[in-house]
């Protein structure tokens, strides 16, 4: 694991060096093609400037927000579905079907029923979220051995008490699993909504650098988006870690 | 204390068959019942229709009082699943601790109440432990603990010895015992090992095909499970020598043999049961001679993992299993000589 960690560092460190090559040597034009220090530069410089940082903040809390709004969404759909297998199965297929569709197919769909307004990146950012944490909730449910669920009903839990010391709990590793992964796609589905639809967040400021031919702070925003889907992956994954690690699953 | 079960009429089936079958059975208050049978026999379904877990026909009363409608957390039922089922997400004092806890009983009691049942099973030094890191006879405790620790009326245990070492299954069986003894629990253990029925049960019902085919001391059901369940040896025979207080030599056809037997009750007929894994097969004159006998290999049936083979020794037909691996390095084949011991301790005098 620690090798490997190595290897990929020493892996970008090259790139990294060629890339300057590229630019220092002229190789490419360096306007459309500025060296790794030049990108660099314009990171330190981005993450001080107050527009930039007002534009990260407002994607930010859409992001957040439209995140949270899908994963409580999810995970009750996910409880309510567990409860009847009649409504399991009446469901099921409605939701296979939004599964597959790329939800940036649905924007321009959005884009008139929900209006150019803020509440148009959360709404798409919950769509991209909730399905998956629905599924993953409904079979993290599933997954539990029925003679535990058993064992606690014997022993005096009720619905309600049963969902939330047993059922919740034995679903999270699989809950956390969906949100490791939807965390980028929320990023992504945000920052592309804002590109297409808005004139605020990060998506738009790239688009406006994109406008002027400002390839360094592209390349900038590009890798502090890289670096903000990768907290959320690492956030849902330590806490997965450590849930399992508790539980005896995960050794040390 | 334990209050008494009485089923009447029990019967559950799915789309094709019968899972349970006309099953009535009482048990009183504060006995230790063993459940005997095959596997899919329907012990485990019997014991989910006491537990309340599952629809069926029939009647179930606890204490006296119907207890049909009544839902699995209202029974008041410690119930230890064959695969003991512990929360994995919960330590070991949380696991002991979830019935009292979903039940609203405040802390303080709750710390007391753990803490003494824990101690009894002696596993509180574990309490921090989670149950992927309990070894098969920790876990099987703390199974236990959080079954006893809501006072229940009536123990269920599935096979809760069923995947651990000889010894510890041997030592935890006593202990369980003990504490049902001392607690005067109403306790249903389900096996299929016949040894385990031996040593726990006073009283042993023996079911197969969801039916319940026999109820009585272990003893007494003794011949049902040799017909049914678990073939046994079966010999009549006259006793003929007192040799010490607990041996007598007994005559059964042409073979005489030293059995556990004080002889006190004077009646000289004796019926005894030899289980066949456990007599010895050799191709030499063992070389302590009780109960050793020249004999014939009359017939070999090949049985999944094992050899049945059946011995004549004078003119008696003894039934002996056999291994693969042991039936193949002796080389045994129909009619090869062979040496049978049978070890007294493992002859049982039935009456």
């Amino acid at each position: 694991m620690r090798i490997s960690k190595g290897y990929s560092a020493l892996i970008i460190l090259i790139i990294m060096c060629i890339w300057e090559l590229i630019g220092r040597l002229h190789i490419l034009p360096p306007p459309l093609f500025p060296p790794t220090s030049a990108v660099l530069t314009t990171l330190t410089r981005l993450i001080t400037d107050t527009q930039f940082i007002i534009a990260y903040i407002t994607t930010f809390r859409r992001v957040i927000f439209g995140f949270l709004l899908g994963i409580i969404t999810g995970i009750v759909l996910g409880i309510i579905l567990s409860y009847s297998e009649t409504l399991r199965d009446s469901f099921y297929p409605i939701f296979a079907f939004l599964a597959v569709i790329p939800v940036i197919a649905l924007l321009p769909l959005m884009m008139i029923w929900v209006g150019l307004n803020e509440a148009l990146p959360i709404f798409m950012v919950f769509l991209c979220s909730f399905i998956p944490v629905t599924f993953n909730t409904l079979s993290g449910i599933r997954s539990i051995d029925p003679e535990v669920v058993r064992v606690a009903k014997v022993l005096g839990a009720s619905d309600i008490k049963l969902m939330y010391t047993v059922l919740l709990p034995l679903s999270l590793p699989s809950i956390l699993s969906a949100l490791k992964i939807e965390a980028a796609m929320a990023w992504k589905t945000c920052f592309v909504t804002e590109m297409l639809a808005l004139s605020s967040g990060l998506g738009y400021y790239m688009l406006i650098a994109e406008s002027t031919l400002r390839i360094d702070v592209l390349l900038a925003t590009i890798i502090l988006l890289a670096i903000s889907c990768y907290a959320f992956y690492l956030l849902f994954e330590s806490i997965e870690n450590r849930v399992l690690s508790r539980w005896g699953y995960l050794l040390k | 204390m334990g209050v008494s079960v009485k089923m009447t009429k029990v019967e559950l089936r799915n789309v094709s068959n019968y899972i349970l079958k006309n099953v009535s059975l009482t048990v009183d208050s504060g006995e230790f019942l063993v459940l005997l049978g095959p596997n899919g026999a329907g012990k485990t379904t019997l014991l989910n229709v006491i537990a309340g877990l599952t629809e069926y026909s029939g009647t179930v009363m606890l204490d006296g009082e119907p207890a049909d409608s009544l839902p699995p957390h209202k029974r008041n039922i410690g119930y230890v699943p064959q695969n003991l089922a512990l929360f994995p997400h919960l330590n070991a004092y949380d696991n002991v601790a979830y019935g009292l806890r979903v039940r609203g009983v405040p802390r303080r009691i709750i710390n007391k109440r753990v803490r003494e049942v824990m101690e009894i099973l002696g596993i509180w030094g574990l309490r921090y432990k989670y149950p992927m890191r309990l070894s098969g006879g920790e876990g099987q405790k703390v199974a236990i603990a959080r079954a006893l620790v809501i006072n229940p009326t009536i123990l269920l245990l599935d096979e809760p010895f069923n995947n651990l070492q000889v010894d510890i299954r041997k030592s935890l069986r006593l202990e369980v015992r003990e504490i049902q003894r001392k607690l005067g629990i109403t306790t249903i253990f389900v096996t299929h090992d016949i040894e385990e029925a031996e040593e726990l049960g006073n009283k042993v019902a023996v079911m197969k095909n969801g039916m319940l085919i026999g109820v009585g001391s272990y003893v007494d059901v003794l011949p049902k499970i040799s017909s049914t369940i678990y073939k046994l040896n079966i010999l009549k025979g006259r006793i003929c020598e007192r040799v010490d207080s607990w041996l007598t030599r007994m005559i059964c056809g042409d073979l005489r043999l030293l059995v556990p037997y004080d002889g006190k009750s004077g009646d000289l007929n004796v019926t005894i049961a030899i289980p066949p894994d456990r007599i010895l097969i050799s191709r030499v004159r063992p070389d302590i001679a009780i109960n050793a006998f020249k004999g014939k290999i009359h017939e070999v049936r090949d049985k999944q993992h094992y050899s049945e083979v059946l011995v004549n020794v004078n003119n008696v037909i003894l039934t002996v299993y056999v291994t693969r691996e042991k039936f193949e390095s002796l080389g045994l084949d129909v009619n090869s000589e062979v040496y049978v011991k049978i070890p007294i301790r493992f002859i049982k005098v039935l009456s």
